[in-house]
């Protein structure tokens, strides 16, 4: 699976468990329309540290960037860490 | 005749941009706030205070009113505020966040003499919220009437109201807090005794206008001559970047601040040398995270300080000390010994007090304590009794006192629930739900619990035609975003207690079945 269908698998997953069940775009705003909290964003940030070994102590908490899949997947590969190099 | 003047000059004490203004005139180049990338020194605040308050002021004489502040986290957001203070009249922080019915109902509610309106407030400015709203709008400090190099603040009396918080009510619609100059002023007075505030400190800005934390941030800041510096919202959750660029020597905020920095490995040891003190509060403190936040902030004290809104921010306060002292059996930090000032009591149902030792409800007393709820003189008479001569606010919070005088925080009298700080009555959640539903059969949970803070409310119905989405969705226009119940269920009836309440703690017991399952 490529890195973006990973994160969008993982967010709908979030979204779902939420009894949210919207047709998920690249840029569907997640946080300013209220699909995801503060509290899912943590979610999606343990799930990045853990699948791709981001380390938001060094890169800072941006709620922004988790504004929709498109900026998540950025903020992913802006970071240097290729789904890839983790492949389990 | 000099007696005369004494006395004037201890009634303009009593306004809050009085020191803001004193400070421009003998350190007017000093920083006061930073917002949205914008600094403003002690004297472009002051002046742009008084340009507001002139404005504000124009047109035919009118008594004191409100003004809503419908502003955040921007420079003009802060010099509403002071400009509103200036002026004699009490200002009302509206968040830009809230949804446009339930902005429209508050204004309704208020009738305000004028709205300060940032970018982010235009925003949700729209429809009924527009319609609602009074003629007199500033949107843009180019909209001001040139300053009056000699104005000052205008005088103000210790009862008169210095602001307005709205908080969640029982009933579906909001309450009002009526909070008098006096008690910012005590507030202030007591902590700039205790912390020892200068104006080298850096504040950090976390909490919204609409959070009576905020008025901590402002005015013990401006009264020390330190700066105020607003966290962005996207950097709340996780402010480390922000307090270690802006070298931030006082923190305050929710402890939920420190539980999430804690779960994100960010409280590494020695992280935020630059903090000495910092406060939190708004929700019970977890030992774990103040330990951690400790450790990456060594140079800082940790207080945990208890507050309600009806008591002006900050009532009781506890240090944490090595070793620390906890409420037994909850891994919180204690609520600690009431501030100086301050009277308090531990209240039975029949506001009898209660021998140490003894649960009951935590009741305050004192010159903190505001003047009741706006337009309610019988929630104002249930919630703030006079006793022996003294008027108490019945806070609502399970406490105990143990035998070394500390007070420890065991949970609420009511259905009050907290999330991330923000106080929620369960009953107004229920009381919407109903609406949507179309029917009284509805409850609402916070859920999961840790530490005493929720991470959010669950919903429960058994409306046929209703879907989770469509609920959720019609409870986002009504309700501000953290009382939304993030997860919307469907059951076959709710159910009861003997006495025909809703039985929460079976709901809760049913989540947690399911999570364990």
């Amino acid at each position: 699976m490529s890195l973006h269908d990973e994160v969008k698998k993982f967010v709908s997953g979030l979204l779902q468990r939420k009894g949210t069940f919207v047709d998920l775009g690249d840029d569907t705003p997640l946080v300013s329309s209220g699909l995801l909290d503060s509290v899912d964003t943590i979610d999606i940030v343990t799930f990045l540290e853990s699948r791709y070994g981001l380390d938001f102590g060094d890169i800072g908490f941006d709620e922004d960037r988790f504004e929709s899949l498109a900026t998540i997947v950025q903020l992913v590969e802006e970071s240097g860490k290729s789904p890839s190099a983790q492949r389990d | 005749m000099a007696g005369g003047q004494e006395a004037q000059t201890e009634i303009r004490c009593f306004n809050l941009s009085n020191r803001v203004f004193e400070h421009s005139k003998t350190d007017g180049s000093r920083l006061a706030v930073h917002a949205g990338g914008i600094d403003l020194t002690y004297a472009e605040l002051s002046s742009l205070a008084q340009r507001i308050a002139a404005w504000l002021t124009t047109g035919p004489a009118r008594a004191p009113g409100f003004v809503g502040i419908l502003a955040s986290r921007s420079v003009m957001a802060y010099a509403g505020v002071l400009g509103t203070c200036w002026a004699g009249d009490a200002y009302v922080p509206l968040n830009p966040k809230l949804p446009e019915e339930r902005l429209a109902q508050l204004i309704d509610i208020i009738k305000p003499a004028a709205l300060v309106v940032d970018a982010a407030g235009m925003k949700a400015l729209t429809g009924r919220a527009r319609a609602a709203a009074p003629a007199r709008v500033l949107t843009s400090f180019d909209e001001l009437p040139p300053g009056d190099p000699g104005g000052r603040p205008r005088e103000v009396g210790a009862e008169d109201t210095a602001y307005m918080i709205f908080t969640s009510g029982s009933t579906g619609v909001p309450k009002g807090v009526l909070v008098p100059n006096r008690a910012v002023v005590h507030l202030v007075d007591i902590l700039q005794r205790i912390y020892e505030f200068s104006a080298n400190d850096r504040f950090s800005k976390a909490y919204n206008l609409s959070f009576d934390g905020s008025v901590h941030d402002m005015f013990t800041a401006w009264n020390a001559g330190a700066s105020v510096n607003a966290v962005p919202a996207s950097q709340l959750l996780a402010p480390l970047k922000f307090i270690q660029e802006r070298a931030l020597t006082v923190w305050a905020s929710v402890p939920s601040t420190a539980v999430f920095m804690e779960q994100m490995r960010m409280l590494q040891p020695g992280a935020m040398p630059s903090l000495r003190i910092t406060i939190f509060s708004g929700e019970p403190l977890p030992l774990r995270s103040a330990l951690a936040w400790q450790r990456a902030a060594p140079n800082s004290l940790v207080d945990n300080i208890c507050g309600h809104t009806e008591c002006c921010v900050f009532s009781i306060l506890e240090r944490l000390t090595d070793p620390p002292h906890v409420t037994p059996n909850r891994g919180l930090v204690a609520i600690g010994t009431p501030l100086p000032g301050f009277e308090a009591a531990v209240f039975d149902e029949r506001c009898a007090p209660l021998p140490p030792g003894r649960q009951g409800e935590l009741a305050l007393a004192g010159p903190q304590v505001a003047k009741g709820y706006f337009q309610d003189p019988e929630r104002t008479a249930a919630r703030f009794p006079v006793i022996g001569g003294k008027v108490w606010y019945r806070t609502g919070d399970l406490v105990y006192v143990d035998e070394t005088g500390l007070y420890h925080h065991l949970g609420r009298v009511d259905n009050q629930v907290k999330i991330r700080g923000h106080r929620v009555e369960l009953g107004e959640v229920e009381a919407l739900l109903a609406e949507v539903c179309g029917s009284d059969s509805v409850a609402a949970v916070a859920w999961p619990v840790d530490h005493g803070s929720a991470r959010g409310l669950v919903a429960f119905h058994c409306a046929a035609g209703a879907s989770a989405q469509g609920i959720r969705e019609a409870l986002m226009k009504r309700l501000p975003p953290y009382a939304v119940p993030y997860t919307v269920r469907k059951l076959d009836a709710i159910p009861l207690t003997e006495n025909g309440k809703i039985d929460r703690r079976t709901l809760v017991e049913m989540l947690e079945r399911e999570t364990a399952g």
